[in-house]
């Protein structure tokens, strides 16, 4: 059987489970509220990026790029993403300089693209006829067929204003291999009005009809997909009983992969390492957002790769790691019972009270707890229908005025005695006492 | 209005029927149908394919949730689409799912007969805890991006593909442990 024909076998799954998966409501464009209390570590879908505009000391894009309005603003501007801008210090940049001109004065243009087996940056800027908050652009990238990327982080700017220059950055999710490199993308921007509630739509656009739509189809020169500088470690340590082991780092242009595996017989699960890459020189290479990537064999999970700034351009003698904290997720309670009838929620640990509940004319019932959760750790919990797989809906989340607690609302509609069951769970990021240092290079 | 009010205006032939439904699924249905078509334009043709159908079926049909078979049904003009114009499903998550259908099954996926088939996917599916099981059946269902789930769930996008891959993972036990070679 093919993928497609799994996944149309996929039908069988019985109601019971169906049901469970769509019992909370999907809200169209907006953020849903979830139900796990670990909201500080919620994401959304889509983010904006920082901008990163061109250096001086790029001649050979400022060359090539001399004709164009807005030079002197791009040229001036400074990138804050340092990998980057040794990239465009060192030239490693494709120029395209293709723009569209559309007839009701929509206006693009793709200057260059920085790539390399992690990342594609697409440098670009737009202008609209009209000016205003509530309009913006949307650019998405698409690869062709051939080329089976699918697993991407694409992230969006959509600020529009003919002094920004826009990056579109798309990094890969996933260990590139030859075959896969693209050899071409098609770059989509959509202009036109936001939508009033300011968050993107389902399909991913922050624009309700597009007003103008333009397309580039952009060649990739493959010389940018340069094999890396890989320096291997395997290095094991230990922290609260478990192992990790260190494997390499993999030197990229635009970033630098560390390649590292938990040990299968480990309890906890390892949320994130607090690591960073030294240099004899001085220089340090922190972690970027947004780069884990896991590596699978045929027999699943092998390992984790994160991201960090790149060393590729620095002449530097030694590399190290210097790993100063972990965050470990100690997994969840078994389910306890919920009970209107004694106001009580079995199991609950120390840093999770119970503070009260009203059942109203409606059967609405609404939960008050006091939870712990801070930078460095966290109670987490469910409620939740165990029969429906309705979630309980959390109503507030405000600070408590003890430093780290938190005072929830929960509220459940129709609610019966028995139906609801409670589940907690602890995450914890501990920092070391004496960092542990890896020699890398 | 409840499943089974609607259900029983489809029975006596009223449109408001639909009305109802259109007012209470629209947009679970076009999530649905845009995660497998891929297109807005075609996610809203299955929605309103599904509309008429729901209205040619039911009855004699009176399904126990309208709401699931609803979704069934747009599941399945969603797949006939993405199959007559794969090109549209440009951008969607499908490919990738595809993979991991493919990579959880390895070489026995032409082993199983439709129950078998059946009891495995309902007996794994009945093993796992509820949050790892909405993930997988949100995925391998409904056809969600990772980034949907990223939204879904509240983890980090990190966090959810390492639960997608126990999960598979999981799963390729679970068939050893029932002695189908994989």
């Amino acid at each position: 059987m093919t993928g497609i024909e799994l996944f149309e076998k996929m039908e069988v799954i019985e109601d019971q489970y169906i049901d469970e998966s769509l019992s909370e409501d999907i809200t169209f464009g907006k953020k849903k509220k979830h139900s796990w209390i670990w909201i500080a570590t919620s994401v959304a879908a889509a983010f904006v990026l920082a901008f990163v505009g061109v250096v001086n000391a790029f001649p050979g894009v400022a060359v090539a790029m001399n004709d164009v309005v807005g030079l002197k603003e791009l040229v001036q501007l400074v990138t804050v993403d340092e990998s980057m801008k040794a990239c465009l210090e060192n030239e490693y940049a494709q120029y395209i300089g293709e723009e569209q001109i559309m007839k009701d004065g929509h206006y693009s243009k793709v200057y260059y693209v920085v790539a390399d087996k992690t990342h594609i940056s697409i440098f670009y800027k737009t202008d609209v006829p009209y000016k205003g908050a509530e309009y913006h652009h949307f650019a998405n990238v698409f690869c062709d067929d051939e080329s089976p990327i699918v697993s991407i982080w694409s992230a969006n700017s959509y600020e529009t204003d003919i002094k920004d220059l826009y990056e579109l950055r798309i990094t890969f999710l996933d260990e590139l291999k030859e075959d896969m490199l693209p050899e071409s993308i098609q770059m989509v921007i959509d202009f036109g009005k936001t939508w009033e509630d300011g968050y993107p739509t389902e399909e991913g656009g922050f624009i309700q009809q597009p007003e103008a739509t333009a397309t580039y189809e952009i060649q990739l020169d493959n010389v940018f997909f340069v094999e890396p500088i890989v320096y291997d470690i395997q290095e094991e340590i230990k922290l609260d009983g478990q192992r990790i082991l260190f494997e390499k780092i993999e030197v990229y242009p635009t970033m630098t992969r560390l390649y590292y595996s938990e040990d299968s017989n480990n309890i906890y699960e390892l949320m994130d390492i607090d690591v960073i890459l030294k240099d004899d020189k001085g220089n340090e290479y922190e972690k970027m957002q947004e780069s884990d990537m896991y590596i699978e064999d045929e027999t699943g999970v092998i390992g984790t790769a994160i991201g960090f700034a790149s060393s590729y351009f620095d002449e530097n003698v030694s590399l190290q790691l210097e790993i100063r904290g972990v965050s470990w997720d100690y997994g969840t309670s078994p389910e306890q019972d919920v009970s209107y009838e004694t106001k009580s929620v079995g199991g609950l640990p120390e840093e999770i009270e119970l503070l009260g509940m009203e059942l109203d004319e409606d059967k609405t019932l609404t939960i008050q707890f006091r939870v712990f959760s801070n930078d460095d750790l966290g109670y987490f919990y469910e409620l939740y229908n165990v029969e429906t797989g309705d979630y309980a809906e959390t109503i507030s989340m405000e600070k408590d005025t003890e430093e780290g607690y938190w005072i929830h609302v929960e509220s459940i509609p129709y609610f019966k005695e028995g139906e609801y069951v409670f589940r907690w769970g602890k995450q914890e990021t501990k920092k070391l006492d004496k960092p542990i240092q890896l020699q890398v290079k | 209005m409840k499943d089974n009010q609607i259900i029983e205006l489809f029975w006596n032939r009223d449109k408001t029927a639909l009305e109802e439904v259109q007012q209470m699924y629209h947009h679970l249905l076009l999530h649905i149908a845009k995660n497998i078509a891929g297109s807005m334009e075609d996610a809203e043709e299955c929605v309103n394919d599904t509309y008429m159908k729901l209205w040619s079926i039911i009855p004699p049909e009176r399904p126990e949730s309208l709401k699931n078979f609803a979704a069934r049904v747009v599941r399945n003009l969603a797949i006939d689409v993405y199959r007559k114009e794969k090109a549209r499903g440009k951008g969607t998550d499908l490919p990738l799912i595809f993979d991991e259908l493919e990579s959880m099954f390895a070489d026995g996926k032409d082993a199983y007969d439709e129950v078998e088939f059946q009891d495995l996917v309902n007996g794994f599916l009945s093993e796992l805890e509820s949050k790892e099981r909405m993930l997988f059946v949100r995925r391998y269902w409904q056809g969600e991006s990772i980034q949907d789930l990223v939204t879904w769930s509240g983890l980090k996008e990190s966090a959810v593909k390492m639960r997608l891959l126990r999960t598979r993972n999981k799963f390729q036990e679970y068939l050893k442990e029932g002695g189908i070679q994989v």
